[in-house]
């Protein structure tokens, strides 16, 4: 038995009958990552001991007949999220040495649950970043093709997950952070609404866009954790005060009848052409599974990617404000007064797209500019949320490519921020409108040998992840790219 | 929006970023691709006071919750310190 590659379903089952112990799970898990990590990269930590410890207990839970999605299955976590006595660095080198002194909320409740945590996972830095190239750790490799990169910012995770290092990886989503990795590695990858999931222990980046959320192998496995790891948090008052179904229960209501909206423009210059045909395949294979397609505008969400990228730096120059680099991270001897301290710090703790981030939003919210900057942006985010809910009282659902193309390879696109920044293009607009999207497994293409996943993204109105989990089962289930693991 | 080398290092002052005349050079440039970019905003005509609209205050007690003593000795086992305080260089 390939004890890895189980999805949490079925391990559950093994886990329930007795038939495979979490102890077991968890020494299947380390022993991937001690063979594969090498090459990968996708760990920044491995808490070998902690996770055994932890595994110990779960097994002793289980003895004593209790029962839970999660009791026993192991997880990895990205390393921009506290956990209690570990690292967290946040793939910089300001917070090198930083250990978190409590959990974020999702880590408690997943530690409630009896998850057992395995390690931390890369990213960029902050999580600014479509690569994992900005980590200031070492990239992350693709899985499917060790040239190419896994996504970002939560490659780290994507990785491990396409790789069978563990059963399910922590993400975080701010302008596409979970999707697009998932579409780069074949995976489901659930960005929730903004609020479902309590910020409280994530290291800000976009508090207004900032999500956690769940990289899988299959849309059931994404249904379990979030049914475990959303709800209201009165540490986290933009946490949404609404009840959590039990997300796994309507998967298999199927769609019939369900209106499904496109956006014909999405179609544009710049979408990869192959993906634009398995686009067109796959409106007929939705139809056919009885969902009506209905084509739709969402004319100012063109706008998302420059609206985000005026929105995101704005927000995070003021969070990354407080790193100051005196307590934890690498700190000059050099200086001799607070200010000069400062600045020297920073300059030589952040990396590059950290600091071109924070000097851009410094610009944007500086005096002169944070009219036609800051608060243009915000104005026009406000059509852009306008435009999904006029389409969502025409539609129920909202269907786009995921990515134009997909991995690159690394290092193509690292000294052009822009076309980095482009990455986004289907992703930002449902973040700046705080609504839950999905990217769930598209097809391949075949790019110098070697067949690429890519992925397609699913929208939903305002905390109605239990019809995006619902529709995405149904696409699931006309095909099986999801059952295909990577050979490297 | 063109930035020259003065305008970079001022944001980079106001921002505290400590930047070597190579880094100047490269963020220039790129923030003024970047901000060429954004400015496509600008033609669109907005109403400044729909923005906002469905954002609200959340209020609650302003109570003192102790941290766990374990927490805090976590949290400043870290860093640089004498006789219980934070040491930071000299600020004036």
């Amino acid at each position: 038995m390939d004890a890895q590659m189980l999805s949490i379903a079925q391990a559950r089952k093994e886990l329930d009958s007795g038939n495979v112990s979490a102890l077991e799970l968890t020494r299947a898990c380390l022993r991937n990552i001690e063979a594969l990590d090498g090459d990968l990269h996708a760990c920044l930590l491995v808490d070998s001991e902690g996770a055994l410890a932890a595994a110990e207990k779960a097994d002793e839970r289980l003895r004593q007949g209790e029962r839970g999605p999660l009791l026993g299955i192991p997880y990895l976590a990205k390393d921009i999220l506290m956990t209690k006595g570990l690292k967290t660095t946040a793939a910089s080198k300001i917070l090198e040495n930083y250990i978190a002194p409590y959990n974020a909320t999702v880590i408690e409740k997943l530690e409630q649950a009896g998850a057992v945590l395995l390690g931390k996972t890369n990213l960029d830095e902050f999580a600014h970043g479509s690569s994992t190239e900005n980590s200031a750790f070492g990239v992350t490799k693709n899985p499917w093709d060790l040239s190419r990169v896994p996504g970002g910012s939560s490659g780290g995770s994507a990785a491990a997950v396409a790789a069978g290092l563990c059963f399910f990886a922590l993400g975080t989503d701010t302008g596409g952070s979970i999707r697009q990795p998932a579409s780069f590695c074949n995976l489901v990858g659930l960005k929730p609404s903004y609020g479902r999931v309590s910020r409280f222990g994530l290291l800000s980046m976009t508090s207004s866009t900032d999500t956690a959320g769940p990289l899988t192998r299959s849309v059931e496995d994404a249904a379990i954790v979030l049914s475990v790891i959303s709800g209201k948090d009165e540490r986290d008052a933009t946490s949404l005060n609404l009840p959590v179904p039990d997300y796994s229960k309507n998967l298999d209501k199927g769609i019939r009848g369900l209106r499904i909206g496109v956006v014909s423009s999405d179609l544009n210059e710049g979408l990869n052409k192959d993906i634009k045909e398995a686009f067109l395949e796959s409106l007929s294979v939705l139809k056919k599974s009885g969902a009506e397609i209905v084509e739709i505008e969402l004319p100012y969400n063109k706008y998302s990617v420059p609206v985000y990228y005026v929105i995101t730096p704005s927000e995070l120059s003021s969070n990354l404000a407080r790193f100051d680099g005196i307590g934890w991270g690498m700190s000059t001897e050099e200086s001799n007064n607070l200010l000069s301290f400062y600045k020297e710090n920073r300059g030589l703790g952040f990396g590059p797209e950290a600091k071109r981030r924070i000097m851009l939003g410094t610009f944007a919210l500086s005096a002169g500019y944070a009219d036609a900057y800051y608060k243009k942006a915000q104005a026009v985010r406000e059509l852009i949320k306008q435009d999904f809910q006029q389409a969502f009282s025409k539609v129920d659902i909202i269907f786009s490519p995921s990515s134009p193309h997909p991995a690159f390879k690394i290092g193509v696109q690292i000294n052009d921020p822009l076309a980095m920044y482009l990455e986004d293009i289907y992703l930002s607009g449902p973040s700046l409108a705080g609504l839950p999207a999905v990217s769930v497994p598209g097809g391949f293409v075949n790019e110098e040998g070697k067949d690429l996943p890519f992925g397609w993204q699913f929208i939903a109105p305002l905390a109605q992840e239990e019809l995006l989990l619902q529709v995405a089962t149904a696409w699931e289930k006309v095909n099986n790219y999801f059952k295909r693991q990577p050979k490297f | 929006m063109q930035f020259k080398d003065k305008d970079i290092q001022h944001i980079a002052d106001l921002a505290r970023l400590d930047l070597t005349p190579a880094e100047l050079k490269v963020y220039g440039e790129q923030l003024s691709s970047i901000t060429g970019y954004i400015d496509q905003l600008q033609d669109i005509k907005t109403d400044i006071n729909s923005s906002s609209q469905s954002l609200n205050n959340v209020w609650r007690e302003d109570e003192v919750i102790d941290w766990s003593d374990e927490e805090v000795q976590v949290a400043l086992e870290q860093g640089d310190r004498e006789g219980g305080l934070l040491k930071v260089k000299r600020v004036l």
